[in-house]
């Protein structure tokens, strides 16, 4: 089990820096590196991103921080944390693992496959770390869903429907959020869930993916997928519409519902009267017999395991738990969605609008 | 081919404009939002969104740069609605836009307006609900601006405006499936409704159309009730509660929050116009942020109540605008639009429920097991001709 302050005192100082510094450093970078830095953990000495006025404001956090407007700022970091636009991920990892540092870069890990192999290449060849930021891998009631599945307590996984998103609600700080070069919702929000997929069931054996991209970026995305032994189950994302936000899950003996952005909590059920709304907890012992230890961490502690899973890494005192490897795989699948993805059906749309939107596809 | 900004195009009956009249090739589209957020629908589409608030003369001034035409769909708070009009005037001047397609609401006249209202009907700012009085002001601003100004003005004034991605129909079924529907009067008032595709028709019409400075009141053909539209959306989720019949509910006044009429003074709107960018951010959070605590506040007051009361025991007070709106007698007449725009409505309002309530299917609530299938067969998925792609021989690992 993982907690925000495992191998602290393992740590020397870890020089950190930071490469973008949108609205995802300023509301979950900053604040977590600043809170590990309080341990003395680690040490952010440069910020850099093409706004100049960017890294002045995160600086207020980080007064000693060097800070630039590209990557010649980083003097002295051992860790940088790519946190810019997709666009530029692969082009920023790989210079910098060039240049000998280790990277942590953000989810999606890159545009294209070949993109992946060329990062994943750099990191073998200069013998450093390659870490992607899926931070939903932290989270407790992931691991819990993943024993459920895994130990069959509930029998075997029958269906599963995924429905995540809401009206876009992100202080994006730029318009590259919703540039073709950056992917779209299925990219953005989707690439967690499928991410999540390929953890709890492994690699599907057919999908099919459909998006209202018309010209521009999907902000509505569904992916159905079926694997070897009649699973089936339906992934949908949206940046559009307001959705139930549930991950359904159907078992042979029982059902399980997770918001996606709840790091410990679900319902379950097996009965017709009952469910249980549950949350996960460290497990433990008292007199030779199990209790529910310390409650499971919460989402921005999940997201400071993340990075104190790389710096552990690095000390050499752990796994990384998303590789630039495990990565791939589902930057493998999101590929296929984007490849083969046809247009989503939109009820309120009249037959000449359909043609339209038909035609901005070709 | 006419460019037509669209204010609030990230908004509702924004969202609808832009991808009709782009799809359909009605106009060229100038998404614009006012923040980098809401280009999330608009982007959809290969089109240039720009940002700006619509408060900021200057800004609005430059997203217009190149408009023949913009359309006021911005839905704001009611000191929006009210500050907007001089600065989308002057900011229109300066850019040379021609025509401004303004969409107001038919309850400038009240949510349940004497019979025989029409357009001709002197509208009045001291009503009980403060929306009405915001549109109404916003209207008054407008139409005097015009008659000074160079650039024409059409004003749209829908009634309750339906459709995919709205509040209503939204609502209603939130409601339905948890239980807390209501209908004052047993809903046997007229709802006026107006598909959202019958909207966008008229401000289609009011692009050319060769009227100015004229107001329109825009509905669909038919007439239904409340309580005739809750049931229609209720057999679509079935096994939902039945809403419960209020007959004479205590009703809840809205005041002019305190929020409302700090940010509306205009010291503290010069203020903030002064002030750069970040520091305004955290004016209006310092703003929120006393909201907070006042709504914290009332709840802590609520919670110490006592807890020996039934579940369902009393009823919460109802809006005043939504007993009135149960309440309504009249269906608005869009004769006025037939004859000086040409308007007919084009969608009939059972394919526009229709077409509503299958997206909420569309949005991850499942209505009923027809609609639900509809919607899997005509995307192409679960339905019996889903064609699945092999992935075992494509680079997945």
């Amino acid at each position: 089990m993982l907690h925000a302050r495992s191998g602290i005192a393992r740590w020397g100082e870890l020089r950190v820096a930071v490469v973008g510094c949108g609205a995802l450093t300023e509301l979950f970078y900053a604040p977590a590196l600043d809170c590990l830095g309080e341990s003395q953990a680690l040490r952010v000495t440069a910020l850099v991103d093409p706004d100049p006025a960017r890294p002045a404001a995160i600086g207020r956090t980080f007064p000693q921080a060097r800070r630039g407007t590209d990557l010649d700022a980083i003097a002295d970091a051992v860790l940088a944390i790519v946190a810019s636009p997709p666009a530029f991920h692969a082009e920023q990892t790989i210079t910098l693992l060039e240049r000998g540092l280790h990277v942590l870069c953000e989810k999606p890990m890159a545009r294209s496959l070949a993109e992946c192999d060329a990062m994943i290449a750099a990191a073998r060849r200069n013998d450093r770390l390659l870490a992607v930021g899926h931070f939903k891998r932290f989270f407790p009631a992931v691991h819990q869903i993943r024993d459920l599945i895994d130990t069959g307590a509930f029998g075997l996984p029958r269906f599963f429907d995924f429905i995540e998103g809401g009206k876009f609600g992100w202080p994006a700080r730029s318009r590259s959020f919703f540039e073709q070069r950056s992917g779209g919702v299925l990219a953005d929000i989707g690439v967690h869930a499928l991410d999540l997929t390929l953890f709890w069931f492994g690699r599907p054996q057919h999908l099919a993916c459909e998006d209202d991209a018309m010209g521009g970026v999907d902000a509505n995305a569904r992916v159905r997928l079926s694997y070897s032994g009649g699973l089936e189950g339906r992934v949908a994302v949206s940046r559009d519409w307001d959705t139930p936000n549930r991950f359904f899950f159907q078992f042979e003996r029982g059902w399980l519902a997770w918001n996606p952005v709840d790091a410990n909590g679900f319902e379950l059920g097996w009965g017709d009267n009952y469910a249980l709304k549950a949350t996960t907890h460290t497990m433990a012992r008292v007199l030779d017999r199990p209790v529910a230890g310390a409650a499971g961490v919460a989402r921005h502690q999940a997201f400071m395991n993340q990075i104190v899973n790389v710096a552990d890494a690095i000390r050499g005192v752990g796994r990384l738990a998303v590789s630039g490897e495990e990565a791939r795989k589902v930057m493998a699948l999101l590929q296929t969605c984007h490849t083969e993805s046809t247009l989503i059906d939109m009820p309120w749309l009249d037959a000449a609008e359909r043609a339209g939107a038909q035609a901005l596809r070709c | 081919m006419l460019t037509v900004g669209v204010l609030g195009a990230s908004g509702f009956i924004g969202s609808r404009i832009v991808e009709k009249f782009h799809l359909r090739g009605v106009a060229q589209v100038v998404p614009i939002v006012r923040s980098y957020a809401g280009l999330a629908r608009p982007s959809r589409f290969a089109l240039e969104g720009r940002i700006a608030d619509t408060l900021d003369v200057e800004a609005l001034t430059k997203a217009l740069s190149g408009c023949d035409i913009v359309i006021n769909a911005v839905l704001g708070a009611y000191y929006q609605i009210i500050a907007q009009p001089p600065i989308l005037y002057r900011a229109a001047e300066a850019a040379g836009v021609k025509r401004i397609v303004h969409i107001s609401t038919a309850s400038v006249h009240g949510q349940d307006p004497s019979p025989g209202t029409d357009e001709t009907t002197p509208l009045r700012d001291d009503q009980p609900v403060p929306y009405n009085n915001a549109k109404v002001r916003a209207e008054r601003q407008l139409t005097a601006l015009r008659r000074r100004g160079r650039v024409e003005l059409v004003i749209l004034r829908p009634g309750i405006v339906f459709g995919p991605r709205d509040i209503w129909v939204g609502e209603i079924a939130r409601r339905l499936l948890d239980g807390t529907a209501y209908l004052v009067d047993g809903g046997r008032g007229i709802c006026n409704t107006a598909y959202v595709d019958n909207l966008v028709h008229a401000i289609e019409l009011s692009l050319v159309a060769r009227v100015d400075g004229e107001a329109f009141l825009i509905g669909d053909e038919e007439t239904i009730t409340w309580a005739e539209l809750y049931d229609r959306v209720a057999r679509a989720f079935p096994g939902c509660a039945p809403p419960r019949i209020l007959d004479d509910p205590p009703l809840a006044i809205e005041g002019a929050p305190l929020l409302q009429r700090v940010r509306s003074h205009k010291m503290w709107r010069d203020v903030m116009h002064l002030l750069p960018e970040p520091l305004k951010e955290r004016g209006h959070d310092h703003l929120h942020r006393v909201g907070d605590m006042v709504a914290a506040l009332r709840q802590a007051r609520s919670q110490n109540r006592s807890e020996w009361v039934m579940a369902d025991g009393s009823v919460a007070p109802v809006p005043l605008e939504t007993a009135s709106l149960h309440r309504c007698r009249y269906k608005f007449p869009s004769a006025k639009a037939r004859r000086l725009l040409g308007y007919t409505p084009i969608v009939p309002l059972e394919d526009g429920l229709s077409r509503t309530i299958r997206s909420q299917c569309f949005a991850g609530y499942e209505t009923d097991p027809v609609f639900a299938q509809q919607a899997r067969d005509s995307a192409g998925m679960f339905g019996p001709g889903a064609a699945l792609q092999e992935t075992r021989d494509r680079e997945i690992v």
